[in-house]
């Protein structure tokens, strides 16, 4: 079956004239079709576009004009502005909103040749752990149907997972790549702050904000970050680091490697279950050569707290363009200029959207600056040292659990947003501190749903993580894990 | 903790959102929680509190040249909920006395 095969594997199909990309986006368009009716993974099929490229995919690899993506189907999560193409957010306030323009990723997958196949559902302007707090429904997660997926890039893991597409982009500013992909047992990348272009990406927390790739392993990975990495002027805080040959390195022995086990991540409220998933990994790391030590990140504890000033705070300021003027929903009959901007706004973001904004405003307001966003500052940065610490003391990698638990039911945190934002207890202070984090499928739980292990590398560290976890999933098969849900098809 | 209604109303008017009366008893509740779990931060001490934004400190410069083109702008404008001639419609910001 195609959609079994990796990136690199179809790579090699399209490359030796096994099929062509034609038939693999149709093969894909197919099972979106045939399976998305459940799933509720995709905002938008933009399947006209994906035939158009996929034909002209053929004709450049047919020139020898192939680059390792040509050809090959790729979903985007509805936050990368898509020129021609609607760009939700997973918000009613840009239901209508067809961008002039393509974000920096989207514009680098396509000189790539890739094909895109849509657009993928998320929380509303990435607000959210579950996906439930999307505009266009809640995406269900493959491995278990009436369970979460994770999120906001729900609809990209989702998605990856029941193969409707073989790798998606998502973004990530306190989680969002990681969680649901642990969630739905797939392998997703949070890259360094500054690596990926944020050009076209729509804006959370703009400190915060980073986008990564979401495949089936960590060399799917290699091979999108490859594209997706780069220096852009467009983006005033992307970095002009070198982008290394994050393929080449993959095969590197991981022998030697010094491995830190953070002893705040495993707690005594750490569910036992993913607490022996994680030490497994532990193991299986340490018989490829790696050592295992024990270290302590004592700030964790605040991360959270920190997250929850600092990016609605963000935010509050981010969102105060969508006035219902330029662009985007506007209500009806509005009786004067700050009735539209009111009543536009309030009709056309959804709660949690509302409850950030007012969050934010709230800390920013009179008074309240100092204690609030300032020493949330403060706490960003001595996380950030913490880490530092660690890893100026001869450690290469942390190992960590991604989530807490595994996908819950779908509305068993809705009412309790600090439930909700507590999901994100194990990576929200990567984010803070600007780090690259990868999560890769680690086991299972009692009721068959995915465990996800987190590994966590200094700045510019994106090569030794997809190596690390290249290494552990050559000698694993966790990853290769399908839910019956992606074969309950006959394509 | 509940947050107190004139609180609720004054952020909301910052942020330019109108809330229903049953938003503002939803908010109340929700976002007391919040701003107590927020407050950990207030609470939390640190040795040698320093803001820092991100790792690298540069600052690019390009050149301060204008960008125009009709074409761009009547592209940009196909996503305005309301536009006549390259300007965008907006209710009256300019109050007229009716004698």
């Amino acid at each position: 079956m195609l959609h079994h095969r990796s990136l690199m594997q179809l790579h090699d199909s399209l490359k030796s004239g096994e099929f062509s990309s034609l038939e693999l986006t149709t093969h894909y368009l197919n099972r979106i079709k045939q399976l998305d009716g459940t799933l509720n993974s995709i905002i938008t099929v933009s399947e006209d576009i994906a035939l158009e490229q996929a034909k002209e995919a053929d004709q450049r690899i047919a020139d020898g004009k192939a680059s390792a993506l040509t050809g090959l189907p790729i979903l985007h999560k509805d936050i990368f502005c898509t020129k021609g193409i609607k760009t939700s957010c997973g918000s009613r306030m840009l239901d209508n909103f067809v961008s002039p323009y393509n974000a920096f990723v989207v514009q680098q997958c396509q000189e790539a040749g890739m094909v895109m196949l849509g657009k993928s559902n998320m929380d509303e302007f990435a607000m959210g752990s579950s996906n439930e707090n999307s505009f266009y429904g809640p995406v269900h997660n493959p491995w278990a149907l009436n369970n979460i997926p994770g999120g906001s890039s729900g609809g990209s893991a989702a998605a990856v997972a029941a193969r409707l597409t073989p790798i998606a982009t998502g973004t990530d500013t306190g989680g969002s790549i990681r969680q649901p992909a642990a969630l739905c047992g797939i392998t997703g990348l949070k890259p360094s702050y500054g690596r990926v272009s944020r050009y076209g990406m729509i804006a959370y927390a703009s400190s915060l904000d980073q986008a990564g790739p979401m495949a089936q392993s960590a060399e799917d990975c290699a091979m999108l970050l490859q594209t997706m990495a780069g220096h852009d002027p467009r983006d005033s805080t992307c970095s002009k680091q070198k982008v290394p040959d994050y393929l080449a390195s993959l095969g590197e022995s991981i022998k030697g490697k010094r491995i830190g086990l953070p002893k705040e991540y495993f707690s005594e409220h750490l569910d036992s279950h993913i607490a022996d998933t994680i030490h497994a990994v532990a193991k299986q790391l340490e018989s490829l050569g790696a050592t295992l030590h024990e270290v302590s990140l004592p700030n964790t504890c605040i991360a959270p707290p920190a997250y929850y000033v600092l990016a609605p705070a963000e935010c509050s300021a981010n969102l105060a363009r969508f006035d219902g003027v330029r662009f985007g929903y506007r209500c009806e009959d509005p009786k004067d200029l700050n009735d539209l901007y009111e009543r536009s706004r309030s009709e056309g973001f959804g709660p949690e959207v509302k409850r950030r904004i007012l969050t934010g405003t709230y800390v920013l307001s009179s008074g309240y600056y100092d204690a609030y966003y300032l020493k949330a500052q403060a706490i960003k940065q001595s996380i950030t040292e913490g880490f530092l610490s660690v890893f100026n003391n001869n450690i290469d990698c942390l190992l960590t659990p991604t989530a807490p638990s595994t996908a819950f039911p779908l509305g068993n945190k809705v009412d309790d947003p600090i439930a909700m934002y507590l999901s994100d207890i194990y990576t929200i202070a990567v984010n803070l501190a600007g780090l690259p984090a990868l999560s890769m499928p680690a086991g299972f739980d009692h009721a068959g749903l995915p465990i996800g292990a987190q590994l966590i590398g200094p700045h510019w560290s994106e090569a030794m993580l997809l190596n690390v976890a290249h290494q552990y999933q050559k000698t694993t098969d966790w990853h290769q894990q399908i839910p019956d849900f992606a074969d309950s098809i006959n394509t | 903790m509940t947050i107190p209604n004139d609180t609720i109303d004054h952020i909301a008017r910052l942020s330019h959102l109108k809330l229903s009366d049953q938003d503002k008893i939803r908010l109340a509740k929700n976002l007391g929680n919040i701003i107590t779990f927020i407050d950990q931060v207030n609470a939390y001490e640190i040795p040698n509190p320093q803001a820092s934004h991100t790792q690298e400190a540069s600052q690019p410069l390009r050149p301060d040249e204008p960008f125009r083109s009709d074409l761009e702008r009547d592209l940009i404008q196909q996503n305005a909920p309301a536009a006549e001639e390259g300007l965008y419609l907006v209710p009256d910001v300019i109050e007229t006395s009716s004698e």
